[in-house]
């Protein structure tokens, strides 16, 4: 059977990739990008948005409806593994023993933490100006609260709350997104239109109501990553202290 | 003009809200608030979109998402939905039905049911959101938001192997087809530097090229999306995963999920390939008549031998989603206008069979035509929905799936293809014929206890229910197995169908419609006449569906060498559904490869 | 003329799914579904390159410098996260299949067939 399997697979393969060849030898050369949308963007994102990154402005402000599915995406993957690991989710965390560290990984663990934390932050608050935004400054925030739980153990981890605000954190986030778009709405403009004033290119605050969306999507990336993260700590935990009391 | 405009946006983006707002306080929300909350956004939602479908008109109402407008130039830098009837008939569909499904497991689900509720919503709206879409990246993006919901929701039951084998299954083979998808999208945004479905049509048939990117562009979306419709042999992810999600979640797929993935490819195919592949109609007609003839033969005859009702059930959507792609195929509106009523009925009918297997499991415990053999003798009403769903999918004259059959048949017999109609006999006889069977079986005891053809699966444990309303569960089936068969008989569908299916297939006019909000032009009135042809065909595929299902409770009573003949014939068939990723990875593969060689050998 | 990277995309996609296909590991067939993924990150970033381009960044350099496309940067971005849902999907159901088999093969998840 297994034989038959691989006959076929080789057989598919060869055809699939002739297919996946002829299509990709029709593409402009390498390197020589015909446009014209990301020209088009790159062209006119400073004068008409007041946002230096191109890359954000089209996450959050042209293609912003694209980024509120995305946030959705993270949100329901985080519900669902809430949802599949939800036998461990109430378990007795009381008999979890933390392993014994040195001083100095706790101590340098904590400040390391600490400095992630910043770091988030300013990857995301310049994510309109510089490299970065809303996803990678998230994924930064949610490394700083696993910085934690690396450097401190399960208790520290636990006592800054990152069990509990991780989901209503998620669902905050993508909630805020899609309210967002609400809000301008209610203004009697399209859904996600920037309805505040866009500020001056190179400013912290500026960009208009995408920077409001981008820290509302910073929120849902940071959260849904501690959600499924906190969701396989708590079955690993399980499975090693034993189930629901 | 304004107001409705405005409705447009609301249809997916309330459901989705309420679905964050209930994953935000749900932790502290009685079961019973989530499903409250649950049925009324839905509920607002379903609403908000048949007013939708009653004002779109013959209109497509283009929505520019954060006010991006095309420029000047017809050039679109943001996302936009392009609403036709069809579009928001199909959101209205959808959306109904989640509000149906909704009712139906109020108190159903016991464990973390506010997760339950949330992730239906995003189910719901994402499919909503994809048919409405009119970027073929916010398609993607839809597609992935359902898809990520669905395969968390199969594996709902996750005390059972077969649930968390369907949902794996179900989730890497759906995923390679949503990466088929992506190269395709690489491609085209390669070639044309647009995401918008009619920019991108207007730029391919401008440039007037039909070479290899373009031709494997469409197969590789073509059979990215024809994964989610599990057309054969991409097909097997489908049946393990109906098998085993609950009732309610079966229900959806089976009356939305797997037409969305023919939607799309009809959607994509009329708005960004019409022009540039329009002259080489024939052989992709061909191709794809081919695998929807091929699926709904597979489909029908694995029917026959199924003993558990949802694996059942499952092969029959199969079967007659083989036949949804012959019509949407032909590359003809008439048809295509069959399909849409065809799904319409087909749909309704679908889920009021699952909802009467999530009856069974909450009174008797079991969904095993053999153990329950005469067992539902009791409760009438489930039989009775049973029954009247099987009858609208056996499509007796002006009931039921009659509609979308005949209009199928007329347009393949139009366009010399006799044998299309054949094949939807046979396909609704033998998968319809096998629901009869073991309707017959568990609600009437009939026939015999033994039957060797039927394929052995591990037993399902009773849905994990709290305190089902089985009064409110009862209804919501009853009411949507009268409307299967009362959909084939309202008057004025065909030929709005027909009007609807025109506007749809108008390359140019959606092109225009679009990106220069150019009113199309109405259709021309629909006119569609009942031949007699149809009535006989209706009725050869009614009078051979119940002397099959009458016929097949007592097939253990045939000669010996028959039975054994027969089943040693299917042995390769049944061998083939091996429940074995790899295998099913290595047939996506090599079904992939055969219908984009095709597709590239073909058009030249 | 090149589209060596292009291949690279189309390399890493078939190399990821004779992964799926061999493979005896449902955390390894999550792994080469990523790698199938990647194909497309490839691809998709590929197409946006252009020679001499830069970071389509304008905080430091004047508008008329020739930058890459940000279109696909952003459409990579979202491809990402859809990874990052499946990904976990996939590995929590992998982690209830060894709790109820002890196993990770797909051979013994297979229950249902037929």
């Amino acid at each position: 059977m297994i034989r038959l399997r691989y006959a076929l697979f080789v057989a598919g393969i060869l055809g699939l990739g002739a297919v996946l060849v002829v299509g990709v030898a029709g593409l402009p050369d390498f390197g020589h990008y015909a446009g014209p949308y990301g020209d088009i963007i790159a062209r006119q994102v400073e004068p008409q948005r007041h946002m230096a990154n191109a890359v954000s402005a089209t996450v959050f402000d042209y293609r912003g409806f694209d980024t509120m599915g995305e946030e959705l995406i993270l949100f329901a993957a985080a519900s669902a593994v809430a949802l599949l690991l939800r036998e461990t989710r109430d378990h007795d965390t009381k008999q979890i023993v933390d392993a014994v560290r040195s001083d100095a990984v706790h101590g340098l663990g904590m400040l390391t933490a600490a400095a992630t934390l910043l770091l988030g932050i300013y990857v995301v608050a310049h994510g309109l100006i510089s490299p970065g935004g809303g996803f990678q400054g998230g994924v930064i925030l949610s490394g700083a609260v696993v910085l934690v739980f690396l450097a401190a153990e399960y208790h520290a981890y636990a006592r800054i709350g990152a069990t509990k605000f991780a989901e209503p954190l998620e669902s905050f986030g993508a909630g805020a997104y899609v309210g967002l778009g609400l809000i301008s709405f209610a203004f009697g403009l399209a859904f996600l239109e920037n309805f505040i004033d866009l500020g001056v290119t190179g400013r912290l605050r500026s960009g208009g109501s995408a920077a409001l969306v981008n820290w509302a999507s910073a929120l849902a990336v940071a959260g849904g990553f501690l959600v499924i993260f906190g969701e396989y700590l708590e079955e690993n935990m399980a499975a090693r202290y034993g189930r629901r009391t | 003009m304004i107001a409705m405009l405005s409705l447009i946006p609301l249809v997916v983006t309330l459901p989705l809200l309420a679905a964050t707002v209930i994953g935000l306080v749900g932790k502290w929300l009685p079961g019973r608030g989530a499903d409250a909350a649950g049925v009324g956004a839905a509920a607002t939602a379903a609403i908000l979109a048949v007013v939708l479908v009653v004002r779109t008109g013959h209109d497509i109402l283009a929505y520019w998402f954060g006010g991006w407008r095309p420029r000047a130039d017809g050039f679109p830098v943001g996302i936009g939905w392009a609403v036709d009837s069809i579009g928001a008939a199909f959101a209205a569909f959808v959306l109904v039905l989640l509000t149906a499904t909704l009712v139906y497991s109020w108190r159903y689900m016991q464990d973390e049911r506010y997760l339950y509720v949330v992730l239906m919503l995003c189910f719901g709206a994402a499919m909503a959101g994809f048919v409405l879409s009119g970027d073929i990246f916010n398609m993607f993006v839809f597609f992935e938001l359902l898809s990520v919901s669905a395969f968390a929701l199969t594996a709902y039951k996750i005390e059972e192997t077969g649930a968390l084998q369907g949902s794996f299954n179900f989730a890497v083979v759906n995923s390679i087809g949503a990466f088929l998808v992506v190269f395709g999208i690489g491609l085209l945004y390669g070639r044309t530097g647009r995401l918008n479905l009619a920019a991108i049509g207007d730029t391919l048939t401008s440039q007037g090229r039909h070479d290899g990117l373009v031709v494997a562009a469409f197969a590789l979306i073509t059979c990215g999306f024809l994964v989610k419709s599990a057309v054969v042999p991409f097909h097997f992810w489908l049946a393990d995963a109906y098998a085993t999600a609950p009732v309610p979640v079966c229900a959806l797929f089976s009356g939305v999920m797997l037409e969305l993935g023919l939607y799309a490819v009809a959607r994509i195919y009329w708005t960004v390939f019409d022009g540039a592949l329009g002259s080489f109609d024939h052989p992709i007609r061909d191709v794809l008549l081919g695998v929807g003839a091929v699926t709904a033969i597979v489909g029908a005859v694995m029917c026959g031998m199924q003993r558990h009702l949802k694996r059942l059930l499952a092969y029959s959507t199969i079967a007659h989603g083989g036949c949804f792609l012959m019509g949407i195929a032909l590359l003809d509106p008439d048809a295509l206008a069959g399909a849409g009523v065809y799904v319409l009925s087909h749909g309704l009918a679908k889920v009021a069979l699952f909802m009467v297997c999530g009856i069974l499991l909450v009174t008797i415990g079991d969904v095993d035509e053999v153990r329950l053999f005469g067992l539902g003798r009791r409760l009438r009403l489930a039989a009775v929905a049973w029954f009247v769903a099987a009858l609208a999918l056996a499509g007796p004259p002006f009931l039921g799936v009659f509609t979308g059959h005949a209009l199928i048949e007329d347009a393949a017999d139009k366009a010399g293809y006799w044998w299309v109609a054949v094949v939807l006999a046979f396909a609704t006889i033998g998968s319809t014929g096998a629901i009869v069977r073991a309707g017959l079986r568990v609600f009437l005891g009939a026939g015999d206890r033994e039957d060797a053809l039927l394929s052995r699966q591990p037993s399902e444990t009773p849905e994990p229910q709290e305190h089902p309303r089985l009064g409110l569960m009862y209804g919501v089936t009853l009411a949507l197995a009268a409307a299967s068969l009362a959909v084939g008989a309202l008057p004025g569908l065909a030929a709005r169908a027909i009007e609807a299916a025109h506007t749809f297939t108008d390359h140019v006019g959606y092109v225009h419609a679009v990106l220069l909000h150019e009113t199309p032009r109405a259709p021309a009135p629909g006119a569609w006449k009942t031949t007699t042809l149809s009535v006989v065909w209706s009725l050869v595929t009614l009078g051979g569906t119940f002397a099959l299902g009458f016929g097949s409770v007592y097939r253990d009573r045939l000669p010996r060498p028959v039975t054994r003949g027969l089943g040693a014939a299917l042995a390769p068939l049944r061998a083939v559904h091996s429940g074995q990723i790899g295998d099913y990875v290595a047939w996506l593969v090599a079904g992939t490869a055969v219908i984009g060689g095709l597709f590239v050998v073909a058009i030249r | 003329m090149t589209i060596l990277p292009y291949l690279l995309a189309v390399f890493i996609f078939v190399v990821g799914l004779f992964g799926i296909v061999t493979s005896r590991n449902l955390i390894h067939i999550a792994v080469c579904v990523s790698v199938c993924q990647s194909a497309t990150y490839v691809l998709l970033l590929a197409i946006g390159y252009r020679k001499h381009g830069t970071a389509p960044v304008f905080g430091d350099i004047p508008t008329s410098r020739t930058v890459v496309d940000p279109i696909v940067q952003a459409l990579t971005l979202t491809d990402i996260v859809v990874a990052v849902a499946v990904s976990a999907l996939l590995l929590a159901i992998a982690l209830k299949v060894y709790e109820k088999k002890g196993s990770l093969d797909p051979r013994d998840m297979a229950e249902m067939k037929g």
